[in-house]
């Protein structure tokens, strides 16, 4: 039951998102999936910012669940006067019916282990509970909510920001204190990135990709086990993908709107992880680049404000210094060394070749098949900025391996995992988009 | 390349099946480990004896583990078993070493009541069972 009512908490933070991606947004049928998906990681973040506004205005913290339930109903009753008809589904050809019949085996598979495992360990697994639950507890039970902010053990990470804690606790303020709450969210960010990967796909008409990329995703176990650790790295993983498909979308039809979106994902990319400002500054750099032709970085930039104005604040006047950027002297030193660039590139081979969780890497096959499939000319043109974004990425997190000032064997092996799985859902949808249609 | 449709659509069937496969097989054994039980929900249960007995405003907590007690001995889970202490404790904050009031003493081992009446005289100390003793200090 409290399972049940955990999911429906989620409900009114969808129905934000999915407001303000149709308001953003005004292009219906084949785009309605892409943007219900796109609505839980959008409408999670606008929450988070309501919230965390309504904590620092000194609003009592129970108010505002239900109050927010109260205003997603009625944006959705004022925006959504369309016929149903406008947000039906094509069906998909009866030749395809292998791919779908798998695609629908796979979720079922998933959506299994995620709950057998997920229910079994509840609070998550370290780094879920000892940073984003942690941090949820302290903004529920303390009396004043910036106590972990003021207190002096800087141990579990007391900078990182509160996306995700603000939703738990909100969550919490509305139901009590449950683990379901953490766990339902989790569920919807693991679930959602999927989506978001066959709806982006199905939308550019790549049916078959589109079903045999989500069903791969789904069908990854460190995928499905980050998922069911509540590791914040998915709901970054899912901010950074949606970012990349609007930027994608943006490439394809010029439309300076899907900049927004763009900007506003990535900028919640930030406010979820501090990985989400390197890629906030890719994205930048993309638009600039893209700036020869027309003004992208004036839409990127509006996109991005909300998030960045509660991240920035939140860094500004709440968190203390990142244990990263500490002062280190002996980062110059650390810099100058040979040796760590072959540890790290060592590192990122061997954790490339295993990545996944199958007992093949899951990158050397997914290669055979592109080969064999072949890539798109046309498309390359586009997904050329996901694969520069991605490249990116790779470039920050080798440069902060470089600089760490813990022991690099350590911090290698506790995080690199994690960061890649940051951007696998950015990776499969870029392979999938650059290649040919299976009908081609 | 493939160029035949057919060829095509089978290759991507392949691909689908081959994830459903490998994709099982790591779900049902998974290569990385998986803890033995849910030991958060554990520690949580725990705590919450020594939850019930911190009075309202205490907002600061002392913290003394095995691996004060014996320095020497490895301790692969005190690190672990401190964050999972704060975490279950929070909003108040745990602080390793001595603190005004009141002290949590994590230790199963025979010295601990030697160790406490050396270092901690004067503390009122009650046993909580499962090695963890609740100690009352006066500042």
């Amino acid at each position: 039951m409290t399972l049940l009512l955990a999911f429906l908490l989620w409900l009114p933070k969808v129905g934000l998102g999915l407001t303000a991606a149709h308001w953003l947004w005004q292009e219906k049928s084949p785009a309605a999936g892409l943007k219900f998906f796109v609505a839980i990681p959008l409408g999670l973040g606008i929450s988070s910012l309501f919230f965390f506004a309504w904590l620092w205005l000194g609003l009592p913290a129970k108010l505002y669940p239900p109050l927010e339930a109260l205003a997603a109903a009625l944006l959705l009753f004022f925006t959504f006067r369309l016929p149903l008809s406008a947000f039906r589904f094509s069906p998909f050809p009866k030749k395809f019916i292998i791919h779908y019949s798998a695609f629908c085996i796979a979720l079922a598979i998933a959506v299994f282990f995620f709950f057998r495992r997920a229910l079994q360990f509840s609070h998550g697994y370290e780094d879920a509970w000892f940073i984003w639950n942690m941090a949820a507890r302290f903004l529920y039970r303390a009396a004043d909510w910036t106590l972990r902010f003021t207190s002096q053990s800087a141990l579990w990470h007391p900078d990182y920001p509160l996306l995700i804690p603000l939703n738990v606790a909100q969550g919490w303020f509305a139901l009590g204190e449950t683990t379901r709450v953490p766990l339902t969210m989790a569920a919807l960010f693991t679930f959602a990135i999927p989506g978001l990967i066959f709806s982006a796909l199905r939308f550019s008409g790549q049916k078959v990709h589109a079903l045999s990329a989500a069903s791969l995703l789904l069908l990854t176990p460190a995928f499905l086990e980050y998922g069911t650790q509540q590791m914040a790295d998915i709901p970054l993983a899912a901010y950074f993908l949606g970012a990349a498909i609007f930027l994608w979308l943006f490439a394809q039809t010029g439309n300076l709107r899907l900049l927004i979106f763009n900007g506003l994902l990535a900028g919640f990319g930030a406010w979820t992880k501090n990985e989400g400002w390197l890629f906030w500054a890719a994205c930048l750099l993309i638009c600039i680049i893209l700036a020869r032709q027309q003004k992208p970085p004036a839409f990127f930039l509006l996109g991005s404000l909300p998030p960045l104005t509660a991240a920035l604040a939140f860094k500004v006047f709440l968190a203390p210094a990142n244990d990263l950027f500490v002062e280190n002297s002996s980062r110059w030193q650390h810099l100058l060394d040979p040796a760590r660039y072959g540890q790290i590139l060592a590192a990122f081979a061997q954790q490339i070749g295993a990545f996944g969780g199958w007992r093949l890497g899951i990158f050397g096959v997914l290669l055979v098949y592109a080969l064999l499939m072949g890539f798109r000319r046309s498309a390359l043109r586009q997904t050329a900025w996901l694969w520069l974004l991605i490249f990116i990425q790779l470039a920050g997190y080798f440069a902060i391996y470089l600089i760490t000032p813990h022991d690099l064997a350590w911090h290698l092996r506790t995080s690199l995992a994690r960061l890649l799985m940051q951007i696998f859902p950015l990776a499969v949808f870029a392979l999938f988009a650059s290649l040919k249609d299976v009908e081609a | 390349m493939l160029k035949n449709p057919l060829a095509r659509r089978a290759l991507s069937a392949a691909l689908t099946a081959l994830a459903l496969a490998l994709g099982l097989n790591g779900l049902l054994f998974p290569l990385s480990p998986v803890p033995p039980s849910d030991y958060v929900s554990a520690w949580d249960a725990k705590m919450s004896a020594v939850s019930r007995r911190l009075p309202a405003g205490v907002t600061q907590v002392g913290y003394f583990s095995e691996a004060d007690i014996l320095p020497g001995a490895p301790a692969p889970d005190d690190y672990i078993e401190y964050y999972l202490t704060q975490y279950s404790l929070a909003p108040r904050i745990v602080q390793r070493g001595a603190a005004d009031g009141w002290v949590i003493v994590n230790s199963a081992a025979p010295q601990t009541a030697d160790w406490l009446q050396s270092h901690l005289p004067g503390c009122r100390a009650e046993k909580l069972g499962g090695g963890l003793t609740l100690l009352e200090c006066q500042p």
